[in-house]
C-alpha cells in the first residue's frame, strides 16, 4: 500500500468521478485488502455528509432584490475589451504602413542580388568548352592563361574578340569565358585556383595560341 | 472489495463535462446583455456564501457580492477560459472580500492581517445550528489555512476539486490530499473531544 493511496481515500468517497482510472483502481486496490483503510473511508464519509448537512451562515438575503441591483450597478450596455474598442484603428494602421513601406522602397530600391561564389572546378572536362559568350566581353573580369608555368594576364581585353580568335585558331572552339562551374582554360586572373584543373591538352592549346598571337 | 464499494457513493462517470456557463459568456461578449443576469442568478447564491464566511455580516456579504459581480461584468468580456467561469467569478469575490477586510480592519472584532485571512483560521460565525455544528464549525476553523479552504470550497461550495485547485492555487491531487487531512483532522478533533467528554 501506498502512503498516497491512503491520501486519497476521501477524494473517492466524496467524488470518485474526479478521480482518474489509475488513482481509482489504486484506491478500490487498497479498500480491497486493508481493512482499516475501509475502516477510515467509511469515516470520513460520514464527517463529510455531516458537514454537508451543516446549514450555512448568517441570513441569506431576498435574491431578486441583489439581483436588482447588480443589475442597476453594471448598467444596460455590454462593455467592450480594449481591443475591440481599438478595432477602427486596424484599417488606419495597415494603410499607414503600406504607405511607410512604399516610401521606403522608392527612396531605398532594392540593390540587384549578386550571384553567388562558385567553387573552383576539379573536374577536368575532356574540352575546354565556350560559354556565354554574348555578355563575356561585358563587365569581364581580369583574365589569364597559364603559360610555361606562369599566369599570362590578358587584363580586360575584349574578351568576346580574343575568344572567338582562339575558336578560329584553335579549330572546335573550346575556351572558358566565364568560370562557371565546368569551364577551364581562360578564367578570372585573380583567381588561380582553376590552373589545377587544366589537363596538359587544355594547356598545350592555349600555349600554342598564345604563342601565335606573340609571333 | 465488492463489499467497501457498494458502501461507498458511486457518483457519475468521469468525463470531462464542458463548462456549463461558456456558452452564456459567449453570447454575453455578442452583446447579449441578458447573459449576464442569468449569470448572476446562477451564481448569486454560492457567492454570497462563501464571501460570508469571510464577512461576518448579512448586509456587507451582499455589498461584497453585488461589487464582485460588477468587476466580473467589466471583465467578462476579455475573460480568457483559463479557469471555468465559477471559480473565475469565485476567485473575484474572494479578491474582494479580502479588499473588504482591509478597507473595514478597524470595524472588524479584532485586528486581521491580510496574509491571515487567507492563512489563520476565521472566528465561526453566529452559531444557529445545535451543539453538533457549533462544534463543527469550531474544529473548522482549527484547521491549517490551506486544509480549510480547500474543505470549505469543497463542502460547502460543491467546488469540483478541480475549481478548488484553481482557487487555492495547487494542483488537482494536492487539493484532494488536503482535503482528505482536512478531513481526517476534523475526525480527530471530534473524536479526541468525544472521548474527552466520554
Amino acid at each position: 500500500m501506498r502512503r498516497a493511496d491512503n491520501e486519497l481515500l476521501s477524494a473517492y468517497v466524496d467524488g470518485v468521478a474526479e478521480l482518474d482510472a489509475d488513482e481509482r483502481k489504486r484506491v478500490e486496490k487498497l479498500l480491497e485488502i486493508d481493512p482499516d483503510a475501509r475502516a477510515d473511508a467509511e469515516a470520513s464519509r460520514e464527517m463529510i455528509d455531516r458537514l454537508r448537512a451543516l446549514p450555512g451562515e448568517g441570513t441569506e438575503p431576498d435574491w431578486s432584490a441583489l439581483e436588482q441591483s447588480i443589475r442597476q450597478a453594471v448598467g444596460p450596455s455590454v462593455p467592450s475589451p480594449w481591443w475591440r474598442r481599438l478595432r477602427w484603428l486596424a484599417p488606419i494602421g495597415a494603410l499607414a504602413t503600406t504607405a511607410a513601406i512604399a516610401v521606403l522602397w522608392l527612396h531605398h530600391p532594392v540593390p540587384e542580388p549578386t550571384p553567388p561564389p562558385v567553387a573552383p572546378n576539379h573536374a577536368v572536362p575532356p574540352q575546354l568548352h565556350v560559354h556565354d559568350r554574348a555578355t563575356a566581353a561585358d563587365d569581364s573580369p581580369p583574365m589569364a592563361f597559364w603559360l610555361d608555368d606562369q599566369a599570362v594576364d590578358i587584363g580586360n581585353a575584349d574578351l568576346g574578340a580574343v575568344l572567338d580568335d582562339f575558336d578560329r585558331e584553335t579549330g572546335d572552339g573550346a575556351i572558358a569565358t566565364d568560370g562557371s562551374a565546368d569551364s577551364a582554360g581562360l578564367l578570372p586572373a585573380d583567381d588561380l585556383g582553376w590552373v589545377d584543373s587544366l589537363d596538359d591538352t587544355a594547356i598545350d592549346r592555349a600555349e600554342s595560341w598564345l604563342e601565335r598571337k606573340k609571333s | 472489495m465488492q463489499a467497501a464499494a457498494a458502501a461507498l457513493p458511486l457518483l457519475e462517470p468521469v468525463t470531462e463535462l464542458l463548462d456549463p456557463d461558456r456558452e452564456l459568456v459567449q453570447r454575453f461578449r455578442d452583446g447579449d446583455r441578458a447573459a449576464f443576469d442569468l449569470i448572476v442568478r446562477k451564481h448569486q447564491k454560492g457567492m454570497w456564501r462563501m464571501v460570508r464566511r469571510y464577512i461576518k455580516s448579512d448586509a456587507d456579504a451582499a455589498d461584497v457580492t453585488q461589487q464582485a459581480f460588477v468587476r466580473a461584468f467589466r471583465g467578462l468580456a476579455s475573460f480568457r477560459g483559463a479557469a471555468s467561469v465559477r471559480s473565475w467569478l469565485y476567485r473575484i469575490a474572494i479578491n474582494c472580500a479580502l479588499s473588504w477586510i482591509r478597507d473595514h480592519k478597524r470595524e472588524q472584532p479584532a485586528e486581521i492581517a491580510e496574509s491571515e485571512l487567507i492563512e489563520a483560521p476565521v472566528a465561526p460565525g453566529r452559531i444557529s445550528d445545535g451543539e453538533d455544528g457549533s462544534r463543527l464549525r469550531a474544529a473548522i476553523a482549527q484547521l491549517p489555512p490551506k486544509q480549510k479552504m480547500v474543505l470549505e470550497l469543497r463542502v460547502f461550495d460543491d467546488l469540483s476539486f478541480k475549481e478548488v485547485a484553481e482557487l487555492a492555487d495547487c494542483t488537482e491531487n494536492t487539493a484532494k490530499v488536503n482535503f482528505h487531512y482536512a478531513v481526517k483532522r476534523l475526525r480527530d478533533i471530534l473524536g479526541g473531544e468525544h472521548a474527552a467528554r466520554g
